[in-house]
């Protein structure tokens, strides 16, 4: 399985790549959401972890972006990742479509439960164990 | 939305109206049909701004026909922004602020840091503030003074700095309005326009602040900037708040001749007439100082001639207040009545804006000292001044209903006994009431932003310190270090949990979710941690949990941080003994509670203070306590969180004997899932998290129970403690734990009989020989999908609880 993961932070990105290579997971990553969305263009994912705040585009607007492809990306599992709290921030990404949602910290077992839940959930019987 | 000042914001308008001209500089021949169609909507904007609009439309259509290069989109945002510049005018702020917006898109990246940028967002600014959205406003109106800057323009640099001034003046903070003006008069002295409006400005702040002589000198610079003008209306306008300074300076004769010049002006220009009812009502004003009553009223019949007294503007507020004195003491109390209504409706609506604005600019400010100290003598302040408002306001609601029924005179005698108290206790209220709501915003954008900025290297701490604990090849010593590590990382974790908490209880925002859950497994799993730590101080850890039911509807996440709480403290307060945990269901009522007991053999809890503890940063003082830090705010949040949840948290508590801190909750049962029933339970050995959580996510509701064991050892002790029916052995897990000879590892599990289904990556056919001779009942090779997973698993079984349909449903 295959991760990208868009954040600006580096040591967010280089914390996250560590806890999945504990699992095996190969992880891509991206520094802002545009750059995020030209690599989804470019080649293929089995989920996304996404974070809000960034600066230019932010996360709410590219999942947006996601979810508005006409292709099968648009359904590819997304999971946000943030460290901010605000009220009602958790319906905001179901709204926009986001799969599920981990505040940051990030414990690694909630990363690898909500990661297996949210691929099961998506991909069926198709994902391979 | 509160309404804007109208005294000051309509000079501020004026500034604006006149600016506009000036920069669109007379232009004898227009170059291009373009510039003719701007040059007439900069000159239509300040009387006729439909038209402004049409012609900036226009405008945009010759542009729009050009080529699209840098030229044509800074000609694009300028029509834009004049088309948004006369919605504002037109009184359409709301349909002003998506033109802006495109208007500031376009200049943002065709020509940022101009003049056009900064009166973009300054119209921006003012459709905004028209809004009511002072935030915002404030925000663009402090861009485009920044911008102005960069750009040498000191004239539009300000027009800027007088909007933040009426912004300011909105809120009445006194000393940032004078502040404002005068830099804005400062930074650009030559224009008339903006003489005008900074003293006719500062001189209604001097007024509001008593100061009248400083406020008379004002107006008259003003006015002597007004004459400048030519404009018989601002002239007029200038006169009414000159002749006002004087008559509340006691100077009748001054005050009059000059109410009189302004009445002439209205009388013989059209523009100025809409002056007069104010000079009018100053004229009245000095009358009724005078003790003629019957002549003030005549004055004030025509101040109010033809105005309905329910919907009139901010300026009447003070001419309400004295109709309604005058027509008392004419003995004409119903119309003293409706004018006393008129000004307690303009009054409140004054202070309204007056203290959202403020918590707008303090937060935008931030004062963050003293603050705990701060809100609790509000609060209880607050607290006082409320209960004698509405005490009042009710005694005035009643008898004002006796109106209708005849009794005006009762009412209205009652009512000018309670006007003075409600006065009082309005100023009280809104200082009180402001400066709490400045305090509790501020805090609330403070926690906020600093919980985010504090999480964000936490995660890089206790994510890279997870990922160490994960790699098995680190040493006793190293885990036992890095677990510790974890451990502080958690606890600072929950305290800014706390802390944003505190805020949300504060601003009644706590807020639950309720899901079915395990509740035993939370226990346990939380027993786990904490009979770790209190083995570490060498206490006892007692757990009791038989009575606790499984399966229940509760917030999961809410109950582990009372637990968290409620463990932390008994460990941390008991030296020697021990701690400890039960729950169980009790019958209440006609249903149930679940009761959940931390209790210790610590230093304990003087009676006195039972309820205090429950407080917010409290730590009980004294020699005894002093030694435990702790910011206190725990057990508030475990209280405040058992009311979320419908229950309570009760203390009791000996001192030097210990404490038990009991949480009752309504219980509600959720179905206790089939597999404990029956024996259709799976066993299975993988250490992979990802593996497990994709496991149970696929075969969670196809069979009865789930277990997982990380280890072989923790696989036996499964299988010696419970009954399954089957194990899943992953291969790719034994391969990195089980050795020189992984397959041996699994013949050992197998050995006890149980039936086996083994998981082998790349399997050979070899492979699959070895494993059946070392009793694997089972052999698939990996990769492979759930689907063909759980086929097999039900082939191989027909007592399993997952059938083929279970399983081609998958594939559906």
């Amino acid at each position: 399985m295959k991760v990208l993961f868009v954040e600006d932070d580096a040591m967010n990105r280089r914390v996250v790549r560590d806890m999945l290579s504990v699992v095996g997971l190969e992880m891509a990553e991206a520094e802002n959401a545009e750059l995020g969305l030209a690599m989804i263009d470019e080649n293929d994912y089995d989920i996304i972890l996404m974070d809000l705040r960034m600066p230019g585009m932010d996360g709410i607007t590219a999942i947006r972006h996601i979810r508005a492809r006409t292709d099968d990306k648009a359904k590819w599992p997304i999971i946000v990742v943030t460290a901010d709290t605000a009220a009602n921030l958790r319906q905001t990404c179901e709204d926009v479509g986001a799969d599920d949602f981990l505040q940051k910290p990030v414990a690694m077992n909630a990363l690898f439960e909500t990661i297996g839940k949210v691929v099961a959930a998506k991909a069926g019987g198709s994902a391979l164990l | 939305m509160p309404p804007r000042l109208q005294f000051s914001a309509l000079l501020v308008a004026a500034s604006i109206a006149f600016a506009l001209p000036a920069h669109a500089a007379p232009q004898a021949a227009p170059a291009t049909p373009f510039d003719g169609e701007l040059a007439a909507a900069k000159a239509a904007m300040n009387t006729e701004p439909r038209k402004a609009y049409d012609h900036a439309k226009a405008a945009m259509a010759i542009t729009d026909r050009q080529p699209t290069n840098a030229k044509h989109s800074v000609e694009h945002a300028t029509a834009t922004w004049l088309m948004g510049e006369a919605m504002i005018r037109n009184k359409h702020p709301d349909a002003a602020l998506p033109i802006l917006n495109e208007a500031l898109s376009v200049v943002e990246k065709a020509s940022p840091n101009t003049k056009l940028h900064g009166d973009v967002l300054k119209s921006r600014g003012r459709a905004a503030a028209a809004l009511g959205k002072v935030q915002p406003a404030l925000t663009d109106f402090q861009a485009a003074f920044q911008i102005y800057q960069k750009a040498h323009e000191p004239r539009s640099e300000a027009i800027a700095l007088q909007e933040i001034g009426s912004i300011y003046s909105d809120a009445r903070d006194y000393p940032h309005v004078l502040q404002y003006y005068a830099q804005s008069q400062e930074t650009f002295a030559k224009d008339p326009v903006l003489n005008l409006t900074a003293d006719n400005n500062r001189g209604f702040a001097l007024k509001d602040m008593g100061k009248l002589p400083e406020a008379e000198v004002a107006f008259r610079r003003a006015y002597a900037a007004a004459a400048e003008m030519h404009s018989g209306y601002i002239e007029a306008h200038v006169l009414t708040n000159i002749a006002f300074a004087e008559a509340l300076q006691g100077k009748p004769d001054s005050a009059r001749a000059d109410a009189r010049r302004g009445l002439a002006l209205a009388a013989k220009d059209p523009e100025a007439k809409s002056e007069k009812p104010f000079l009018l009502g100053v004229m009245a004003k000095v009358a009724a100082d005078q003790g003629d009553n019957v002549g003030a009223a005549k004055l004030l019949d025509q101040v109010f001639d033809g105005v309905d007294p329910k919907s009139t503007p901010m300026d009447y507020r003070d001419f309400h207040d004295l109709a309604s004195r005058v027509y008392e003491a004419n003995g004409d109390r119903e119309l003293a009545l409706i004018h006393l209504r008129a000004f307690k409706r303009l009054d409140d609506e004054g202070r309204a804006l007056a203290a959202s604005t403020n918590a707008v600019l303090v937060a935008a400010k931030f004062d963050f000292a003293n603050q705990a100290a701060k809100i609790a003598t509000l609060k209880a302040k607050q607290a006082q001044d409320q209960a004698n408002f509405t005490t009042i306001i009710t005694i005035v609601l009643m008898l004002a209903g006796l109106v209708v029924t005849g009794l005006i005179t009762h009412a209205f005698f009652t009512m000018r006994r309670s006007r003075n108290q409600i006065q009082a206790v309005n100023v009280e209220l809104e200082g009180a009431n402001g400066a709490l709501e400045k305090a509790l915003h501020a805090k609330t954008e403070f926690l906020a932003t600093t919980s985010h900025e504090i999480r964000t290297p936490l995660n890089g701490i206790l994510g890279m310190t997870q990922v160490m604990l994960a790699d098995s090849r680190i040493t006793a010593d190293m885990r036992e270090r890095l677990t510790l590590l974890k451990s502080s990382g958690d606890t600072m974790s929950a305290l800014v949990n706390d802390l944003l908490d505190v805020a949300k209880i504060e601003t009644g925002n706590l807020s639950v979710k309720r899901e079915e859950m395990d509740l035993k497994r939370l226990l346990e799993d939380s027993a786990k941690v904490w009979s770790d730590q209190a083995t570490t101080r060498g206490l006892e850890f007692r757990l009791d949990l038989e009575d606790c039911p499984s399966r229940v509807v509760e917030d999961g996440d809410r109950l582990r941080q009372v637990l968290f709480n409620l463990m932390s403290n008994a460990t941390k307060f008991t030296e020697t003994g021990w701690v400890s945990l039960s729950a169980r269901a009790e019958p209440a009522g006609e249903g149930e509670r679940l009761v959940i007991q931390v209790a210790d053999s610590g230093i304990g809890i003087p009676t006195a203070d039972y309820a205090r503890i429950f407080e917010s940063f409290t730590q009980l003082d004294g020699g005894r306590s002093r030694q435990f830090s702790g910011t206190g705010l725990g057990l508030a949040i475990c209280k405040n969180v058992a009311g979320a949840l419908g229950g309570d948290i009760t203390v009791e508590s000996t001192v030097g004997e210990g404490s038990a801190f009991t949480l009752a909750l309504p219980l509600t049962r959720a179905n206790e899932s089939a597999g404990d029933e029956q024996a259709t339970t799976l066993l299975i050995l993988d250490d992979n998290p990802l593996a497990q959580a994709m496991l149970r996510a696929f075969l969670g509701d196809k069979v009865g129970r789930l277990e997982f064991a990380p280890t072989p050892e923790a696989a036996r002790e499964a299988m010696a403690r419970g009954r399954f029916s089957r194990i899943l052995v992953d291969g790719g897990c034994l391969q990195r734990l089980g050795g020189d000879d992984p397959m041996a590892v699994m013949g050992a599990l197998t050995g006890s009989g149980m039936p086996t289904t083994v998981l082998w990556p790349a399997m050979t056919d070899d492979d699959a020989a070895r494993l059946k001779s070392l009793g694997a009942q089972q052999v698939l090779s990996k990769p492979i999908t759930p689907v063909a997973l759980l086929t097999a698993l039900a082939e191989a079984d027909q007592t399993w609880g997952a059938d083929k349909a279970a399983a081609t449903s998958y594939a559906a």
